[in-house]
């Protein structure tokens, strides 16, 4: 199955990216991440091969802004150009050329686009201002999974999951469940999934929290809501919270929660989890324990299922096998079938490209 | 086109694997989810839930019906939801697994991965020694092999190997000598029956140390030697073996009856359920360890490891391809090769099977 490679995708939360070097496959491709210490720090991304004799260039060095290979001394400027070579008569062999990938940091994390780079336009990776915001304070991890990102986006977008898989990890509600999920659509394609229970115990998750928040103690006759919004091509922002029932939502309590999902083979997927408050913002031990049942809910919960699900799947097509669907999965099949359709539309392109090429080539 | 010849009983799983607990095995290729109903009677259906397909074996078995750990969907046993706990409760259009044509016979759970109208009881391979325990002591066991089902079948109808692999255990003069000769078939008119024929001598570490212990002790002299091999499609394998003092009839010797099931499992591994049935040292447990010590060691120490070599040295390629260099031994063998290849382009070309082999 392709991917969508005109399109930005995590590579690293801001902070994994220091002084060193930092590899990480993404699409498949194994990619080497530095910071330009001449150029206020910015990240460069190149391929993690070295075009001379293909030995990673993660076990390499930065030397004086330049990235050496361990495996004859070339090196490369951040231009992906081959400027030293140590060997011999010093020559630079021809076809000596890194490629490079674009980058931009926003958002505390930095993305990268795996595409075509005249394509690249940082205007179009969505907003989720509260990583970046005095008001907000997001506590955020990285995980591995080991299931096709697909199957992750689905489970993401799916409310129906967490009274099975997660029935005592505290985040399953009884009136949420009972509720219907309903999709709309920004302009720009993002799609909205949203769920609402209505006047019955929150989670219980929230009741430390909404003492934390300075409401006191939490009443059985709450509001909740739990909505998604998911943009291309594996991006989803989460706006889940309480209220009183019948008051408006501003009145109430909201995480803000981003899922960063990014493929790392076929099989495997790299997972950047945040959730952001507007209370208790300087509690260290409210951000551990965050921490810890956040990872406790991906790792021993969604992921064994995920992995199980990959496992019983292998590389079958999930439409060829007619999937039977729930109400809940309105929202999952939307954001497939939206995704399906910008990978056609893409492929489409590149071989309309692709022939355009070779009829050119055969007429000159 | 399928490489398996799927309208065929075959051997799922010995009957005390299968309980109220929820089993997971694949058969070519298929992940298969067994289990017995509250009345006992066994259950196979797709292991793969039909929302987002989750493998079911990891759910819960509740009364006759299983509930998938993903959503929580629930299945009974004829492979129809019955049950959606999420939302307004709706069963969704289309929740729908596959079943399986079973039946239970011998201590053994046969199944059908075909069409399962064409699934006909009386095309049971016949193993019912196993449970005749006035006549047998039955010994019995499971492999799982990693070589491809047609490779264990091979070996299974080749006299030639035992003189080699099991150089410590079966080899002999007369089975060194031994031919195979191909018998008309009886009832079945796909089964393919042989005898090998061998010249009388001393036999090999294992039926010595038999006849001794049957003998008081006296070593057997020059003994006649017999192998009665049938094939049934598509995995089944039955032998009668035996000695006897040269010139005497059968019945003066000792003979044992082995069955040897074999199922695919996916392309590279397989099932291997094999049973030895003797009818001497009835209600001996400590010559019914040695039995199971003694297949063990030969099936699993010595066979498997070669059959796996093979498997790894000729990947995926098609035998006849490969163009085998065949003996007068591979008789058996070939005529089954080819009895079977007969019967899967016979299934591959039937729309029906077609079908069904997609459930």
């Amino acid at each position: 199955m392709a991917y969508l490679r005109n399109a930005w995708y995590v590579a690293a939360w801001s902070n994994e990216i220091g002084d060193g070097l930092l590899s990480r496959t993404i699409l498949g491709e194994s990619i080497v991440f530095f910071r330009d210490k001449q150029n206020d720090g910015r990240v460069i991304a190149a391929r993690n091969l070295c075009p001379h004799r293909f030995a990673p260039l993660d076990r390499g060095k930065l030397i004086d802004g330049t990235l050496e290979c361990a495996y004859h001394g070339l090196r490369f400027n951040t231009q992906g150009k081959c400027v030293f070579n140590p060997d011999g008569d010093g020559r630079l062999p021809a076809g000596a050329k890194l490629t490079i990938f674009p980058v931009v940091e926003r958002w505390k994390a930095a993305w990268i686009w795996m595409g075509d780079p005249a394509k690249a336009d940082a205007s179009t990776i969505p907003d989720y201002p509260f990583l970046d915001t005095p008001e907000w304070h997001p506590v955020c991890g990285l995980l591995k999974m080991r299931t096709n990102y697909r199957y992750a986006i689905d489970n993401l977008l799916d409310v129906a999951h967490v009274r099975m898989v997660h029935p005592t990890s505290g985040i399953y509600c009884e009136s949420l469940s009972k509720g219907k999920t309903e999709i709309n659509r920004d302009p720009n394609g993002a799609i909205w999934v949203k769920r609402l229970g209505v006047n019955g115990a929150p989670p219980p998750l929230f009741a430390g929290m909404w003492q934390a928040a300075g409401f006191g103690e939490l009443s059985t006759h709450m509001d909740h809501w739990a909505d998604a919004r998911w943009d291309a091509p594996s991006l989803i922002l989460n706006h889940v919270g309480i209220a009183v029932h019948g008051q408006p939502r501003e009145a109430g309590l909201e995480l803000r929660n981003t899922h960063f999902v990014t493929p790392e083979t076929e099989t495997t997927t790299l997972y950047f989890w945040s959730t952001s408050r507007t209370f208790a913002l300087d509690d260290t031990d409210l951000d551990r324990s965050v921490h810890s049942g956040t990872e406790h809910l991906f790792v021993d919960e969604d992921e064994v299922m995920l992995n199980a699900v990959q496992e019983a799947m292998g590389d079958r097509d999930f439409w060829a096998l007619k999937p039977a669907l729930l109400q809940a999965d309105i929202g999952p099949v939307a954001a497939r079938r939206a995704l399906d359709k910008l990978i056609a539309d893409e492929q489409r392109e590149v071989q309309i490209a692709t022939k355009a090429a070779i009829s050119e080539t055969v007429s000159t | 086109m399928s490489a398996y010849l799927k309208n065929a009983w075959y051997a799922a799983a010995w009957s005390q694997e299968i309980g109220r607990q929820l089993l997971k095995r694949v058969i070519m290729d298929e992940s298969i989810l067994f289990y017995r109903k509250e009345d006992g009677t066994a259950v196979a259906v797709s292991n793969r839930c039909a929302h987002r397909f989750a493998p079911l074996h990891l759910g819960k078995l509740e009364g006759d019906t299983v509930s998938c750990p993903y959503h929580g969907l629930r299945y009974d046993s004829s492979g129809k939801c019955v049950f959606n706990p999420n939302g307004d409760q709706r069963v969704p259009v289309g929740a729908r697994i596959r079943t399986y044509a079973l039946a239970e016979r011998s201590g053994m759970l046969w199944i059908w991965p075909g069409d399962a109208d064409r699934a006909d009881t009386a095309l049971l391979p016949d193993i019912s020694y196993l449970e005749d325990r006035t006549r047998y002591a039955p010994v019995t066991g499971y492999l799982n092999v990693r070589s491809n089902y047609r490779f264990i079948l091979d070996n299974l109808l080749d006299n030639a190997h035992l003189n080699t692999v099991h150089h410590d255990t079966l080899s002999c003069e007369p089975f060194r000598r031994g031919v195979p000769h191909l018998k008309p078939s009886a009832g079945n008119a796909n089964e393919i029956l042989t005898s090998l024929i061998c010249p009388p001598g001393l036999p090999g570490a294992i039926w010595s140390q038999i006849w001794a212990a049957e003998h008081d002790g006296v070593a057997p002299g020059s003994m006649d030697h017999w192998v009665e091999l049938s094939w049934e499609p598509g995995g089944t394998c039955l032998q009668e073996t035996g000695i006897t003092p040269e010139g005497r009839p059968r019945s003066e010797g000792i003979a044992t009856l082995n069955c040897h099931l074999v199922t695919p499992e996916t392309g590279q591994t397989s099932h291997y359920f094999w049973g030895i049935a003797r009818p001497f040292q009835l209600n001996n447990p400590e010559f019914d360890e040695q039995m199971k010590f003694g297949a063990n060691y030969a099936f699993q120490h010595q066979d498997e490891p070669m059959l796996e070599a093979i498997q790894k040295e000729s990947g995926a390629q098609d035998f006849w391809k490969m163009r085998p260099a065949l003996t007068v031994e591979d008789v058996t063998l070939s005529k089954v090769r080819r009895r079977m290849d007969e019967l899967i382009r016979a299934e591959n070309a039937t729309p029906a099977a077609a079908t069904s082999s997609t459930g």
